[in-house]
């Protein structure tokens, strides 16, 4: 090598490096190198991939766990969780089935099915901020109550024979793309949006990093953390709405385990357990890229004990990388 | 209506005990039989009991209340959680009902509760699965293996004997063993019949349509599906539509009441369910003979040691199609 292309290289490396450090710092950007990583080797393994109706199919199997991750993102971000999300969604799916089988108008059957998510995040709010109960406890309660009442409501049946206009929330198209779907994007957007730039939103931020600097700043941080848990139920109420449209049937069995993958997804998206991190967007990106590593494998028939493996597999390594690089920056 | 419904229940229920009595040799319960069993309690120890799956159970044991007399109780963990099972097992012991059936989520972790229960003079039944390590009475059920079979039969019917095809299942022993199964008939008598890919619905409604839509995106020449839980059915169906491929024929489990319907319009070919109320209609009075000394297998079968019932009853299935579908609608 000459003194000039030495050169050259180590003018360059600065430059790469710091291309580099923004792709790792930027929980975003890894994430959408690591999907695009995954679609270039799969369309070029497997001729089904890359398909328009294998992302659609992904795109609405993600849809539920998409819009609650919106939610769990926030609420993480605020230092809380909430393990009652797949109980509430499977709750309002059957609730609002119910209502529509008595032949409550749709629009008004939907509200009543937000409104009691509402509720129940409301109860998860007040028992975490105003009685001081720690989130796990008080979410798994809630969790196992609102699952014991849609079985009650229901005695483990779903609940079918629901007016065929419903179906349009979970099986229209606009131009070719699922309205599911298309309400998922718009809501992610909003979001994101609403929590970079909106002075509520932000007070998330600071509280999760600091609640009692946040107190001390005046912020009321118990009505933040309740409309927080609020929203967060009224989120996973509409993933109840969306499901319970796509299946045409209210399900009470629905969603089991499903809050464990959305907090897997927000943390692989860059939120943290301990608050104060996380964007809408990463968690977003984050349900994306464990949808693709499923879809992956469905399209690979992988074993369905390797699945299991797989996925348990790379959620452990997204964290141990991210701890990692939390610990070298300092 | 009402009353109409159940004098049918009363008359089949009346019917299928003087079969039962006359298979088994004994005589209908007497009015000391009936007196012997009044206030008693037979307990059902299931797992993952939230799913709807349960009903026939749960009405078999209505009807068993009303003829027998007993109490008749359902239990068990909502989930697959076998730690909480084997858990109320031992509480159960501890109530000393008059006889216990368990569909076991885990065997081994359940055998030393049976011993324990049989030891309290309690005797023990299992039904869907086994634990075959330990003293209970007796098992009845479906061999996973042939129901397997009989649904592989079904689907290479449907699709002529050839094709590409998708299995769904999620991996508990009883579901894999019908895996198992379809794998068998297609082996020995359809050779042209090729099983793609086994895809994990996880028996979940809310997530069954998605990964079967995949799986039929990712094998787009497939002819058949064949499911071997109760959420394949329906969740294969919507993913059918989704897909635009109603040319696929589907084989379902079991009787979901929002299965059905799918049978009805012919996006599903037909189902393979278990004769779940014979099931714990027999393991009741089984228990009952054996509280009661009712078997003269021998003049002291516990003296001599032996156990007086058999040792497995195979109570088969019954195949759903659009012919008779109407019938496993329940009320």
């Amino acid at each position: 090598m000459t003194m000039t292309a030495q050169a050259t290289t180590s003018q360059k490396r600065p430059f790469l490096r710091r291309i580099l450090q923004a792709f790792v710092d930027i929980r975003e950007l890894t994430l959408i190198v690591l999907i695009a990583v995954i679609i270039i080797v799969m369309a070029n393994i497997n001729p089904y991939f890359f398909s328009f109706s294998n992302f659609r199919a992904v795109a609405v199997g993600m849809a539920p766990t998409a819009i609650i991750v919106i939610g769990m993102a926030i609420l993480l971000a605020s230092g809380g969780f909430d393990l009652s999300v797949g109980s509430v969604m499977a709750l309002s799916s059957t609730v609002v089935a119910m209502l529509l089988l008595s032949g409550m108008p749709i629009p008004l059957a939907i509200f009543c099915g937000l409104i009691l998510g509402a509720v129940i995040g409301v109860v998860n709010g007040v028992l975490v901020t105003s009685l001081g109960i720690n989130p796990l406890i008080a979410t798994l309660g809630t969790m196992s109550i609102a699952r014991g009442i849609a079985l009650v409501l229901t005695e483990g049946f779903s609940v079918s024979s629901l007016p065929a206009s419903f179906a349009w929330i979970g099986k229209a198209n606009v131009s070719g793309f699922p309205v599911m779907v298309l309400m998922v994007i718009l809501l992610v957007i909003a979001f994101d949006l609403a929590v970079r730039h909106t002075r509520f939103f932000r007070q998330v931020y600071f509280i999760g990093a600091n609640e009692k600097a946040a107190v001390l700043s005046g912020i009321h941080v118990t009505r933040v953390r309740i409309i927080l848990y609020a929203l967060t139920g009224v989120l996973a109420a509409l993933a109840g709405v969306f499901l319970a449209s796509r299946l045409m049937s209210g399900t009470p069995t629905a969603g089991n385990g499903i809050e464990l993958q959305v907090l897997a997804a927000a943390v692989i998206g860059g939120a943290s357990l301990r608050g104060g991190e996380g964007t809408i967007l990463g968690a977003f990106l984050g349900v994306v890229f464990v949808a693709m590593i499923n879809n992956t494998m469905t399209m690979q028939a992988v074993s369905i004990y390797w699945q299991m493996i797989v996925i348990g597999g790379v959620l452990v390594s997204a964290v141990a990388l991210d701890m990692l690089i939390r610990s070298k920056r300092g | 209506m009402t009353k109409m419904k159940l004098n049918r229940r009363k008359l089949l229920t009346a019917s299928t005990t003087a079969g039962l009595a006359a298979a088994f040799g004994m005589p209908l319960l007497s009015k000391e039989a009936m007196a012997q069993a009044a206030g008693k309690e037979y307990v059902f120890l299931s797992i993952v009991t939230q799913v709807p799956f349960w009903v026939d159970y749960r009405n078999a044991m209505k009807d068993l209340e009303d003829l027998m007399g007993i109490k008749a109780t359902f239990t068990g963990p909502l989930d697959f959680d076998t730690a909480a099972q084997a858990r109320q097992l031992d509480e159960l012991i501890a109530r000393r009902p008059a006889g216990i059936m368990i569909f076991p989520g885990d065997p081994a972790t359940l055998a030393p509760g049976v011993e324990r229960a049989v030891a309290a003079g309690i005797p023990v039944t299992c039904c869907i699965g086994d634990i075959p390590d330990s003293p209970r009475s007796t098992f009845l059920g479906i061999n996973g293996v042939q129901a397997g079979r009989v649904g592989g039969e079904m689907l290479a019917q449907a699709i002529g004997g050839k094709g590409k095809v998708i299995l769904g299942t999620f991996p508990a022993p009883s579901t894999l063993e019908r895996v198992e199964g379809y794998k068998q008939i297609f082996a020995e008598k359809y050779p042209d019949i090729e099983v793609v890919d086994v895809v994990n619905d996880k028996a979940d409604p809310s997530y069954a349509p998605t990964a079967y839509l995949q799986a039929i995106l990712a094998n787009p020449d497939i002819v058949g599906i064949g499911g071997t839980d109760g959420d394949s059915g329906k969740g294969a169906a919507i993913a059918v539509n989704e897909a635009g491929r109603k040319d696929i024929k589907i084989v379902a489990m079991d009787r979901n009441d929002d299965m059905l319907p799918y049978i009805e319009d012919g996006t599903i070919y037909g189902a393979v369910a278990q004769k779940s109320y014979l099931e714990i209609f027999l393991a009741f009075h089984m228990m009952h003979w054996q509280n009661t000394d009712a078997l003269k297998v021998l003049p002291d079968w516990k003296a001599a040691g032996i156990n007086p019932l058999p040792e497995r009853v195979e109570t088969g299935v019954m195949p759903i199609t659009a012919a008779n579908v109407a019938q496993f609608k329940h009320a």
